[in-house]
């Protein structure tokens, strides 16, 4: 009896020796992977140990990708005061840190929290001396790849219409503008806290990564990917463009009812055909487009530096889901993207098919080493198309800006490829999109625009696209 | 045993360092309310050292090493509770002062343990006890801190189900180790249902668990049966979803682990300040006196294993874990050695019911389980469970020497 309890009692100990160790894996997973988002989420306005730390240590600097200050804090009467230096046009994207207050933080100043408290030098000597000879600390400085002077452009030429851009290095990823209009003032946020919060015009959300939006006809470039890349007898085809089409007694016309007779392909690229591109889409078929939309990220929220809203790309019935294929082809139906989505489909063709991670954090630095703390290395997001179709595209591209729907964009020395949207919505006057990339030969910049019921593309984006191009090029 | 007593010496010398250090560095970051507190607490070194020598003398082959640990885990706590509420500490070494005397007391009262399995009648002796000590709570009970187990005397609070552990591990010893049926198992379990309900109306959700376990774990020794193992594994799962049901309070726990951000400054107040307090922590530590322990509710008793995790941080909450870990084992290792099966089964449902109660507890802090309010044995504020911390150590002490001394009848005296 006693042999058959001791095995008993080894089986007992083993589950105990598990239950133990299952809490020290516990404990290292908890501090491996828990505990940053116990600093940087929400519910870190209820830690009060944060709001001390906050109170002892000079936060970090926030500077642009040339060294502008873009917010700092100072000591005014023994008490830290937070400024925005360029207050308006970077709310969106930096936000604002009002732990103290108990109201939480947004942006640059909530994903980078622990740097700018200073927290990521786990060196425990220089903390001990810092501790032992009660020096003030200070918290580390994050340096964006925004260009402060871009951004102003951007928010300026934005005008306080309701809109955003997002302009960024094809490249790399690196975002050079993200602004969202219209915004607020953070210096003032303190007395003006619940009319900003309550804002009609939700100044808080940032268009640019939280607002869903269809694309209408910029989405062209997807449909148009597509039919390379799976239909590419379609190039050559002509299509016969009466200025509409029935779908299954559904009449999808043209922008403004133009007629355009028979055209090839790349005419009812550059002038945006829709009729065209209905076709198209219905030789493509469902399961072609919607595995090319999958493939340039259209069912994925974009991994970003600051919250980013998840774009629908509803599937598209098997049954009975023409009228919707046809509609999702030239980018109407059930699709709602991002800005900045727009602008990373835009960079595959400028990137030889690929699309980096979007990216605004470029390193965190000690403010009185410089030594770098951490650096973003630019990463491949997505690969949707081959650079034989990337290419195409380019040329098509470059056609709508040359002899298309997107001339506003042209600027006099280079080459600038683009497209144009007008996006209806039910919510009034179509919204106005544009993309685009210069020098189209070797791109360094790729521009997103889009105006809240700002009408045709080409009039109203395609223009605010262009001077943010020749700004960044020096034109 | 020259080499035994070497080893344990040197222990005995680095807790008094640590103790040393740890007071020196929060009188000079703190700066506690005067000097009496100090001497006091200076009292505890000498102590710990007396009760050393002591068990070296009066029990030259015991389990050395339970008292060793367990005086290391009252100083953390010491330590810690000096920390965090230096008004409590006084009473806490008073505590632990009662527990040493009850550890020898126990291992005495356990060296003659076959009383325990003579006792007339024994089988309803120890149910009464049990029930009648359950049941005084309903009736002259009094509320502290949400769970209404407690019976007061005067300015003593006492739980007495932290009693009625111990008994019914004795009981159930004794029951088991002469009946193994069926029958004998479902009434074994009716009886613990019994219990377990009783504890679970009385908002004591981690004492109920304790007592499942322990009484599941106790039939597998005894039984070999998987079958009872896992029919009893079902009833708790089963039970666990018809209470969650019918009790509010079982239902606030269950969802303030599935999300403790659910409502951090109302239900999940503890275990957000919990979780941010080992966040604090790290791997390191903030260092002894440089956290924010006092953040964290109840830090003195229930949390005192987040105050550790902040202050000494991962690897120091690890070490604490790891100290547990091999109490553990020396319990296992009594039951295995045990001489005969009434022995090994009270050793086994001692040391279960004890490592069950560091699971439940640090498990509860951390998140990794629902939070229960019990004690971290030694460490955590509190008598009731301390005393019963040391009747536990001193009883497997006893049935240890009860065996190494039958053997020393054929080996030589040295």
């Amino acid at each position: 009896m006693l042999n058959s309890m001791n095995r008993n009692i080894k089986i007992l100990f083993a589950v105990f020796s598990i239950l133990f160790f299952s809490l020290i894996a516990y404990l290292s997973y908890f501090q491996l992977y828990e505990k940053n988002k116990l600093i940087t989420s929400s519910y870190s306005v209820y830690n009060k140990r944060l709001i001390e730390q906050e109170k002892k240590i000079l936060r970090g600097s926030i500077y642009d990708r040339n060294g502008n200050v873009l917010a700092k804090s100072t000591i005014v009467n023994g008490e830290q005061i937070r400024q925005y230096l360029d207050g308006v046009p970077f709310a969106d994207i930096i936000g604002y840190s009002r732990r103290i207050y108990q109201q939480g933080s947004t942006g640059i100043e909530n994903t980078y929290d622990r740097e700018l408290l200073g927290m990521i030098n786990t060196d425990p000597m220089t903390f001990l001396r810092e501790t032992v000879l009660g020096k003030s600390q200070v918290g580390d400085d994050v340096v964006l790849t925004v260009d402060k002077r871009l951004q102003d452009l951007a928010y300026g030429l934005l005008g306080g219409r309701k809109g955003a851009v997002v302009a960024l290095d094809p490249k790399t990823g690196a975002v050079l503008a993200l602004a969202s209009s219209p915004s607020y003032d953070p210096n003032t946020l303190g007395e003006n806290w619940s009319s900003v919060m309550n804002s009609p015009d939700h100044v808080v959300l940032n268009r640019a990564t939280q607002g869903l939006y269809p694309p209408g006809s910029i989405f062209k470039i997807i449909t148009a990917s597509a039919a390379l890349t799976y239909k590419p007898d379609i190039y050559n085809q002509t299509f016969n463009d009466i200025g509409y089409v029935t779908v299954d007694g559904n009449k999808i016309t043209n922008y403004d009812n133009i007629a355009y007779g028979t055209i090839g392909f790349q005419k009812a690229f550059y002038v945006s055909s829709n009729t065209s591109f209905v076709k198209i889409g219905l030789q493509l078929g469902r399961s072609n487009l919607e595995a090319m939309a999958n493939k340039y990220g259209l069912n994925d929220s974009v991994p970003f530096d600051i919250p980013v809203e998840k774009n629908q790309f509803p599937s598209i019935p098997l049954i009975n889901g023409k009228v919707q294929l046809a509609e999702s082809s030239i980018g109407q139906g059930k699709i709602l993207v991002t800005p900045l989505t727009m602008a990373l489909m835009a960079s595959a063709p400028a990137n030889g098919g690929v699309i980096m991670k979007p990216y605004l954090m470029d390193y965190v630095k000690n403010p009185v080493t410089g030594e770098i703390l951490e650096k973003t290395t630019p990463e491949k997001y997505l690969n949707p198309i081959t650079k034989d179709v990337a290419d195409k595209i380019k040329q098509l591209m470059i056609g709508v800006v040359q002899q298309g729907t997107g001339t506003a964009a042209q600027i006099p020395g280079i080459t600038v490829a683009g497209k144009t949207g007008t996006a209806e919505n039910p919510h009034g006057q179509a919204h106005a999109w544009f993309v685009g990339f210069a020098p189209a030969d070797d791109p360094k910049i790729v521009v997103s625009v889009i105006i809240e019921n700002g009408g045709a593309g080409g009039a109203t984006a395609a223009p605010i696209a262009r001077e943010i191009m020749k700004a960044y090029l020096g034109y | 045993m020259e080499e035994y007593v070497k080893t344990g010496s040197k222990a005995m010398k680095d807790i008094f360092l640590i103790f040393v250090i740890a007071f020196m560095l929060l009188f000079i970051y703190h700066k506690p309310k005067g000097f009496d507190t100090i001497y006091f607490t200076l009292a505890f070194l000498p102590l710990i050292y007396i009760v050393y020598y002591l068990h070296v003398r009066l029990f030259p082959m015991g389990e050395i090493q339970l008292i060793i640990l367990s005086s290391f885990l009252a100083e953390m706590g010491l330590i810690m509770i000096y920390r965090v509420a230096p008004d409590l500490i006084l009473k806490q070494i008073a505590w632990i002062f009662i527990g040493f005397i009850l550890y020898f007391a126990s291992s005495y009262a356990s060296l003659h343990y076959d009383f325990f399995y003579k006792v007339k009648y024994g089988d309803y002796v120890y149910l009464a006890i049990s029930f009648i000590l359950l049941f005084s709570t309903f009736i002259f009970g009094k509320e502290i801190g949400g769970s209404k187990n407690w019976l007061t005397f005067g300015s003593v609070s006492v739980q007495p189900s932290e009693v009625v552990k111990i008994i019914y591990i004795i009981y159930l010893a004794r029951y088991l180790k002469d009946h193994k049926t069926t029958n004998d198992v479902i009434k074994i379990g009716a009886i613990t249902i019994l219990i377990v309900g009783v504890l679970v109306i009385e908002k004591d959700l981690g004492t109920a668990l304790l007592f499942y376990l322990t009484t599941m774990f106790m039939i597998f020794v005894a039984t070999s049966s998987v079958l009872y193992t896992g029919v009893g594994t079902a009833f708790l799962g089963i039970g666990g979803v018809i209470s969650y049901f019918l009790f509010n309070h079982v239902r606030v726990r269950i969802q303030a682990w599935l999300n403790p951000w659910m409502d951090v400054p109302g239900k999940t107040y503890q275990i957000a300040q919990s979780l941010f307090a080992i966040g604090a922590g790290g791997f390191f530590g903030t260092g002894l006196g440089m956290g924010h322990p006092e953040y964290i509710p109840v830090v003195a008793s229930d949390f005192i294993f987040s105050a550790i995790s902040e202050e000494f941080g991962m690897l120091g909450a690890v070490a604490i874990i790891l100290v547990y870990f091999v109490i553990m084992y020396r319990g296992i290792k009594v039951a295995l050695d045990a001489k005969d099966e009434f022995g090994a089964l009270i050793a086994i449902g001692l040391i279960s019911i004890f490592s069950l109660q560091v699971f439940t507890i640090i498990g509860g802090v951390i998140k990794f389980i629902p939070l229960t309010g019990v004690t971290l044995p030694f460490v955590s504020y509190g008598g009731s469970s301390m005393v019963m911390s040391f009747i536990t150590l001193g009883m497997l002490n006893g049935i240890a020497v009860r065996e190494d001394e039958d053997v020393e009848q054929y080996e030589p005296q040295h």
